[in-house]
């Protein structure tokens, strides 16, 4: 479903990756990992547009979309999560989530100031998915509370919303664990796996390796920003390469 | 040919009150993250000030000079501690906004005080420098060497005094510098001092060879702006850099252009550095970083 | 839904209180403050809502006032003059957005200054605007046949397009395409990696704000009889963004405070004295010190309370 290709990405002298490969399989959760700095959140940005590869490909269900803008790349169902969770702060988690629909949907600025019967249903519609997929996150209690009033944790879960909001056909998370407590870390496993079991394709950058090992089929390792392993976690788990990268050359 | 080498002085002459106009705001610019829209004001009330101790008060110019160069740096220090103090941590757009109210209540002020009409600053020598052909006049070369003379200053003081350190420090990252132990709300008065005292010295040399009144700040400001976006916004170099070219370009522009549309020049310049080469002539590109 | 409550009261105080007042001086006051509120709302849409910043407007409210009054000297009926001065503002706006709305924040502010400059110097030298002394003697309007000279007549006659502007502008706000603004005011690159368009949404926040100037600039140009270059600089603009700012930037009755309460309050200023123009320095100053969220802050926590 997502294939990348020789993907290459350079700023002025830094290489952030050099010809990484890989693909995921529709269906699949498949996780990304390696050391701090081995360009793993480089890769989503490209996958999702934010940068374009210095050389190389990135072709989703078969169309290229290394060199589209951001915005279509999302319309052709590839969602993400930032590392950084980036909430809409001063807006309401239903009007967040809301927010997630815009590409799904269609009223221009004239229907708007019309208010047309079209546009009404429409957004009727907008505020209902949105408040569905709030509860999905167990979120609805909250709906008309700022975002940045959230803690930590909830804000991940309203940006998982409103990645879903988009209708995706992938989800690419990136570290939705980092800053959750234990508690926090079990619903998000559940999370995952439920959102697995409707047949999104979900890609994870993460660090917490049991939560890795646990959840995904997959695993690409990346280390300076060149792959050094992709298979299943048995695999990966015992190849030597990898081990070197997270214990140092030392470990044998 | 020696037409040229005129343009060029007399560019060079320009482009120093530009430069200095341009470093002030490109200090805060770096120290505070802050666009001081009151610069041109800072310059006009600078010039003022000094035309109060000279004229009015009566005290040489080479007395009146530093007076006024210490009332800038208190009243500098003042106005940030009453208006920008208590909004240090607001959005950029509210801080640009004061900076807006500032350079209002500058501007009325001195014109209640002074009113509409143009004063004459009395430069510090009539006479007429004249070398191969070309002639410059004095209060020109002065503000030339006072310019290079307070660029130097500056650049002892950021480079050889812990107070300039530490301006370094908060302007590369403030929280840091506050965990250690440096009061940035201080260093902040001294930033917005500084930037006071540049205006002032700027208005002081620059007010006998043009106008002195209380709009005189208005396009100067946007000079400066136009001079630090050109050379690069925040770099100091930049600022230095683009106000000697802003001055020279304009000043050959004037023999090309009638003197109405001198102005649309800047400006022009002004929406091509923004919209081709936004980081300046000296700037290296910036990559966002997620 | 505050809001619309807020803003449905002031339409009701607007439509009665200068015609009780009766007094011709208040209800000049009033025209000239309709007429701000509604370059004010737009400018609310533009930087209040998309977050961006714009401090060029007065050129458009300029330029429109301009082109509808040399239209309506040649002879092009009223109404066709000013529509059409309305639409070629909003498309050299486009034009304009199209080109600085690459870039955002300082340099933003910076670009529409120039921009506007550009715009003021090309009008004071040209022939046909009547240079720097500015454009007279511009007809007042007519409508179907109906002269509007002045006077409470005019005044009710621009609260028609305040009353509409507002009623679009909260149709907008509550909309997909509000919602897209105010994502991009909140943050540029979530909104664009939710699959909005983000520079075409700046672009047509952009626009919208124009016209409405735009469309000021006509009524007023139309009430004056008269225009100068001065009207389209800097200090105009700006005045316009205090109003914006002090009303409250986030809000469309905001808006119309801030533009009712800036004009009626330069106007007593000038009693003192020269003291209109430090009036508003002072009170940008006020607000921003002990009221950042706009004087509609302070209204609404008064008809809070009492609402409870």
């Amino acid at each position: 479903m997502l294939q990348v290709k020789n993907v290459s990405l350079a700023f002025g002298g830094v290489r952030a990756l050099s010809d990484v490969s890989f693909t995921i399989h529709e269906g699949t959760v498949s996780g990304l990992i390696g050391p701090n700095g081995a360009g793993k959140t480089s890769l989503f940005n490209v996958v999702s547009g934010i940068y374009t590869p210095t050389s190389g490909s990135v072709h989703f269900d078969g169309a290229e979309i290394s060199r589209m803008r951001l915005h279509d790349i999302n319309r052709q169902g590839v969602a993400r999560t930032f590392q950084h969770v980036m909430v809409f702060s001063d807006l309401t988690l239903v009007e967040n989530v809301m927010i997630g629909r815009q590409a799904r949907t269609r009223a221009g600025v004239l229907a708007s100031i019309l208010h047309t019967p079209g546009e009404r249903r429409e957004r009727a519609a907008t505020r209902a998915r949105a408040m569905e997929l709030l509860e999905y996150v167990g979120l609805d209690g909250k709906a008309n509370e700022l975002a940045g009033n959230l803690p930590y944790g909830e804000q991940r879960q309203l940006d998982i919303a409103r990645a879903l909001a988009t209708d995706p056909r992938i989800l690419l998370l990136d570290e939705p664990a980092a800053g959750l407590n234990l508690q926090e870390r079990v619903a998000l496993k559940a999370l995952v796996r439920q959102l697995h079991g409707k047949g999104y394709t979900i890609v994870l950058i993460e660090h917490d390796m049991r939560l890795v090992m646990d959840l995904c089929s997959h695993i690409v390792v990346l280390n300076y920003g060149t792959k050094i392993a992709d298979g299943t976690p048995e695999e990966v788990q015992q190849d030597r390469q990898v081990i070197a990268a997270y214990l140092g050359e030392g470990a044998k | 040919m020696t037409e040229i080498f005129q343009q060029l002085l007399y560019g060079l002459s320009v482009g120093s009150t530009y430069a200095l106009i341009a470093l002030g705001i490109t200090l805060v610019y770096r120290g505070m993250d802050l666009i001081n829209f009151a610069q041109g004001e800072l310059f006009m009330a600078g010039a003022f000030l000094g035309y109060v101790f000279h004229v009015d008060m009566g005290l040489s110019i080479w007395l009146a000079l530093p007076c006024a160069m210490a009332s800038a740096l208190a009243f500098g220090a003042l106005l940030e501690r009453v208006f920008l103090r208590r909004i240090e941590n607001a959005s950029p757009l509210t801080l640009f906004m004061m900076t807006v109210a500032l350079f209002i209540l500058l501007r009325s002020v001195a014109q209640l005080i002074f009113g509409s009409s143009a004063y004459r600053f009395p430069p510090v020598s009539e006479s007429v420098v004249r070398v191969a052909q070309m002639q410059i006049s004095v209060q020109h070369l002065l503000v030339i060497g006072v310019s290079l003379l307070m660029m130097a200053a500056l650049y002892w003081l950021f480079t050889k005094t812990s107070i300039g350190l530490s301006a370094r420090a908060v302007a590369q990252d403030k929280t840091t510098a506050r965990m250690m132990g440096i009061n940035v709300s201080r260093i902040n008065a001294f930033t917005y001092a500084l930037s006071a005292l540049l205006g002032t010295v700027a208005g002081i040399v620059y007010a006998p060879i043009a106008v002195l009144s209380f709009d005189m700040g208005n396009l100067i400001m946007l000079k400066g702006f136009t001079a630090a976006l050109l050379g690069g916004l925040g770099l100091v170099s930049g600022a230095v850099f683009g106000g000697y070219l802003l001055g020279i370009i304009e000043q050959f522009g004037t023999l090309a252009l009638s003197s109405a549309y001198k102005d649309m020049v800047s400006f022009s310049i002004l929406l091509l550095v923004i919209l081709l080469k936004p980081n300046g002539l000296l700037g290296k590109k910036v990559v966002k970083k997620v | 839904m505050k809001h619309k409550l807020l803003s449905g009261a002031a339409i009701t105080f607007l439509l009665t209180a200068p015609a009780l007042l009766n007094d011709p001086f208040i209800t000049h006051l009033s025209i000239r403050a309709a007429t701000y509120a509604i370059v004010v709302m737009g400018l609310t849409l533009f930087v209040g809502y998309t977050g961006q910043i714009s401090l060029g407007h007065a050129a458009f409210f300029g330029l429109a006032a301009y082109i509808s009054g040399i239209l309506s000297k040649l002879g092009v009926p009223y109404a066709l003059a000013a529509l059409s001065a309305t639409v070629a503002t909003g498309v050299v706006g486009a034009l304009v957005g199209l080109v600085v709305l690459r870039t955002s924040g300082h340099y933003l502010a910076l670009a529409s200054i120039a921009v506007a400059i550009i715009i003021q110097t090309l009008i004071k030298n040209a022939e046909i605007t009547g240079g720097p002394s500015g454009l007279t003697a511009i007809p007042s309007p007519g409508i179907f046949g109906f002269e509007l000279a002045g006077g409470l007549d005019y005044y009710y006659y621009v609260l028609a397009f305040l009353a509409l502007g507002l009623l679009i502008l909260h149709r907008i706000v509550g909309s997909r395409t509000g919602d897209a603004m105010q994502a991009i005011a909140n943050n540029e690159l979530a909104a664009q990696s939710l699959g909005i368009p983000v520079f075409r949404y700046k672009v047509m926040s952009f626009t919208i704000s124009v016209l409405f100037a735009a469309l000021a600039g006509t009524l007023l140009g139309h009430y004056d009889g008269f225009v100068d270059p001065d009207r389209l600089g800097t200090n105009s603009s700006i005045l316009f963004l205090i109003m914006a700012f002090v009303g409250g930037i986030g809000s469309l009755p905001g808006a119309l405070l801030g533009a009712f309460s800036l004009t009626i309050m330069e106007e007593y200023a000038q009693e003192f004295g020269q003291y209109n123009v430090l009036a508003y320095g002072l009170m940008l100053a006020l607000v921003i010190l002990f009221m950042p969220k706009g004087l509609i802050a302070l209204v609404q926590r008064v008809l809070g309370r009492e609402g409870k």
